[in-house]
């Protein structure tokens, strides 16, 4: 009698059996595991006490695997932290203006040195630029976190007495790290703000217009200092400075501001550049058209009137004009032609 | 192999030192790195991940500011408007603890399923992680139904026998059921 012969059936490998048990658990999970498949298992799990002790277990760790789920919330955590991201080409995604391919450039150097070297201080008066579409998340030796949405410029003045920003043009997310040694500042040609432990937005406009949302915490805001005045020029008294909390926001054009209190959804809509994204709800479409602009280097210009003031709702995934000008056609039935010069012009489309 | 992982363990102890240094003296840096990986490897799976190194130490970083933000966002700090609810969402005590062990949870499955072979942890993490069906695992790996099975089936057992070396005790020791609806949160279920 030769061992080929022996029969081993009748002492099945414990490893069939946990594998018999990993398809069912895995089968039972599925949306066709129909009232025969109960019955056969039901068989299956009469055969023994190994049987139902492997199930058991593996059902244990597949219900428990359901944790994984979370990894997916998690990426989100991470979303807004990863600006490597935007900066891949992707179809239909504008050309960058040579100057600004050069801004572009050297902020990657910065951001990736900073990445690679996290070094606790760094040399004073930093300058940190973004390109059109781009967006940067800076953190500073204390602790702060800056995002730079599009076309933003600003430096970095940290001593061991004040933490100054100057914002030079664009928009600019802040979470200050608390430190009540050193004042926080934010200085801009249209006004300055002064952070008391918070988390703000400011963004400019031209010269003389400035935004400030405010998401946490409170701002001391100040129209134009006199740092930022060209020295000699004298100024009639400046209004006083407003303090806004939480949920506020005030605009200086000039010497005329407006504080507004901005609901919990208004702000979040405010502020979900961050994110890569712009959200509208139901703003008109000339100021659509002049936010996503910030965007693109394409000039968008609207060519019939009667559609100037089209309220528009959505949103827009920064660095996809293409998509956007597809559902305002679909959705809005504004037709977006290209002009000779490259242009997009926008019209109502032809019945 | 995941990019992220491979970096995370080459560059670990850096890892560290920044997560402690921004962290201050608040929580625990070896929570906000494990946090920090957790979510860079997500970002990974989702999505993918150019140049992981700077991602994951930018990952690192932000985590642990926020941790600490978060931390020292107390009444006692006096810069915080009290009127302002928005830190108070924010649950401490016992929520957080739970968080805690949750994370930890999700960070056992997750070297796990790191040891999958890449389709068997494809197809694993599609039906665990994102509630395909094995239907659309099918066509979205271009396998039949039952290979899809058999990856699925073989990633569980895994996993299973990956924690058990390391001497995990499932939480629903001896619960043969169907688990969670796809898109489910078996922790807020255990909270309620």
């Amino acid at each position: 009698m030769s061992q080929g012969t022996r029969k081993v059936v009748d002492f099945p490998r414990r490893e069939a059996i946990e594998e018999e048990a990993a398809t069912w658990v895995v089968r039972r999970s599925g949306d066709e595991f129909g009232p025969e498949d109960e019955r056969a298992l039901a068989a299956w799990l009469a055969t023994s006490e190994r049987h139902r002790d492997a199930y058991q277990r593996l059902a244990a760790v597949w219900a428990d695997a359901a944790v994984l789920e979370e990894l997916d919330d998690l990426a989100d955590a991470a979303e807004p932290l990863a600006p490597e991201r935007r900066r891949s080409p992707s179809p239909g995604r504008w050309a960058l203006a040579a100057a600004a391919s050069v801004c572009l450039a050297i902020a990657s150097v910065l951001w990736l040195g900073e990445a690679e070297l996290p070094r606790a201080e760094r040399a004073a008066a930093q300058d940190y630029v973004t390109g059109v579409g781009e967006q940067r998340t800076v953190v500073l030796a204390d602790g702060s976190v800056l995002r730079l949405n599009t076309g933003t410029a600003l430096s970095v003045d940290l001593s061991s007495s004040l933490r100054r920003i100057r914002l030079h043009q664009g928009e600019a997310f802040f979470e200050v790290a608390p430190d009540r040694r050193r004042p926080f500042s934010v200085e801009s040609s249209a006004g300055s703000v002064r952070a008391l432990g918070t988390a703000f937005s400011a963004r400019l406009r031209g010269r003389e217009h400035l935004e400030v949302t405010v998401e946490e915490g409170r701002v001391r805001v100040d129209p134009a200092p006199p740092e930022a005045l060209p020295s000699g020029v004298s100024h009639a008294p400046l209004p006083e400075p407003i303090e806004l909390s939480a949920g506020s926001a005030v605009v200086f054009v000039g010497e005329e501001r407006k504080v507004e209190p901005v609901s919990e959804r208004e702000l979040s809509r405010r502020l979900s550049w961050r994110d890569g994204v712009v959200v509208f709800a139901g703003e008109p479409l000339r100021s659509v058209v002049e936010d996503v602009s910030r965007y693109t280097e394409l000039e968008i210009t609207i060519a019939d009137p009667s559609i100037e003031a089209l309220p528009i709702g959505g949103y827009f995934r920064i660095g996809e004009v293409e998509a956007l000008l597809e559902s305002l056609e679909l959705v809005f039935g504004i037709e977006a032609r290209r002009s000779d010069t490259g242009a997009i012009v926008l019209a109502r489309a032809a019945p | 192999m995941s990019e992220i992982f491979r970096v995370f363990e080459k560059h670990r102890a850096a890892l560290r030192r920044v997560v402690r240094r921004h962290l201050g003296s608040q929580g625990d840096p070896d929570d906000v790195l494990q946090e920090a990986f957790l979510r860079a490897y997500g970002a990974e799976l989702k999505r993918g991940v150019e140049q992981p190194k700077a991602f994951l130490f930018q990952v690192a970083r932000n985590t642990a500011l926020g941790e600490r933000r978060r931390a020292s966002a107390s009444p006692m700090d006096g810069s915080v408007d009290p009127e302002s609810d928005g830190l108070s969402t924010h649950a401490v005590g016992a929520d957080a603890a739970d968080v805690l062990d949750g994370r930890r949870k999700l960070h056992a499955f997750t070297m796990a399923v790191l040891q999958l072979p890449p389709r068997c942890r494809r197809a694993f993490l599609l039906r665990r992680m994102e509630g395909l069906s094995y239907k659309q695992i099918a066509n979205r790996m271009g396998i039949s139904v039952s290979a899809a099975e058999k990856h699925v089936a073989n990633g569980l057992l895994r996993c299973h026998d990956y924690l058990t070396e390391r001497g995990y005790e499932p939480s629903e020791f001896g619960r043969p059921e169907r688990p969670a609806p796809a898109g489910g949160r078996p922790r807020s279920a255990d909270e309620a």
